[in-house]
């Protein structure tokens, strides 16, 4: 049986989403976004505002490396 | 269906590199002058990419996004200029710092509580339709032109140069907090300037 995650904010829910642009969340910091975002409609919608800024982001950057 | 860059490209036998490539200059200009303070150490940067990717035309041979071979070239020649310069340690730690320690800017943006203000929270989400990909585009660039100098150089040494954290850190002498902060915020202010340019309700 998996052990509830400790309720996040949607302050600290977006503080989550932004870390992990950088790099892999924790397993409790994932399953604690994960619990946030399946409740809160507000952060639904952040988190799909955050994806398309960051998916823009890349295009503007060019990031993806190209093939070799 | 190819971009235009990509067009211009497959055009390049008959007319040679330079067409093509003189139609992503202002793109890369106006990147790399997000990056670099100086105006002239922009257009130099963005001079060599050019060079360097005619002199490289054959080799380039149309296997990638003009666009993306391109701005990797010249997201090379900027760290290089960068890290010659040391001007990764040119950062406000004052301000970096004053970042860190306040916390108040999104209160506005948050109840007391955590959530999201009603009043201030915008549920616009970009719209396939609402606006061409140009369009958003530019409003991503014209909010990081808006992002604070310091803050902008630290969020592009990430998101386009690709830095990893620990160098940002090390060459900077931030703290791994104060850094990811810094991130944050940008993240933030650029989510706020975004939605409230795209327009179209959720």
């Amino acid at each position: 049986m998996s052990i509830p995650s400790t309720p996040i904010t949607c302050r600290d829910s977006t503080w989550l989403v932004s870390c992990a642009r950088d790099g892999a969340l924790t397993p409790a910091e994932a399953s604690q976004l994960a619990a946030h975002l399946a409740g809160c409609v507000a952060c639904q919608v952040a988190s799909r505002q955050l994806v398309q800024l960051f998916a823009q982001l890349d295009t503007l950057l060019a990031r993806e490396d190209p093939p070799a | 269906m190819p971009s235009r860059s990509r067009a211009a490209a497959s055009s390049a036998p008959d007319t040679g590199p330079w067409q093509a490539l003189a139609h992503e200059r202002p793109f890369l200009l106006r990147l790399a002058r997000l990056q670099l303070a100086s105006t002239a150490d922009a257009e130099d940067a963005v001079q060599e990419t050019l060079v360097g990717a005619a002199h490289g035309w054959r080799n380039y041979a149309g296997r990638s996004g003009l666009r993306s071979w391109l701005t990797g070239i010249l997201r090379h020649k900027i760290v290089d200029l960068l890290r010659s310069r040391r001007m990764l340690a040119s950062v406000d730690l004052a301000y970096v710092a004053e970042a860190a320690d306040g916390g108040g800017e999104f209160d506005a943006l948050f109840t007391p509580d955590g959530a999201w203000h009603p009043d201030t929270f915008v549920d616009t989400v970009c719209g396939a339709t609402a606006l061409a990909q140009r369009q958003l585009l530019d409003i991503v660039e014209l909010c990081m032109r808006r992002l604070p100098e310091d803050t902008a150089r630290l969020f592009l040494m990430r998101e386009y140069l690709g830095m990893e954290l620990k160098e940002i850190e090390e060459h900077c002498m931030l703290t791994n907090a104060n850094l990811r902060v810094v991130l944050y915020r940008a993240r933030m202010r650029l989510r706020e300037c975004a939605v409230r340019s795209w327009g179209e309700p959720e």
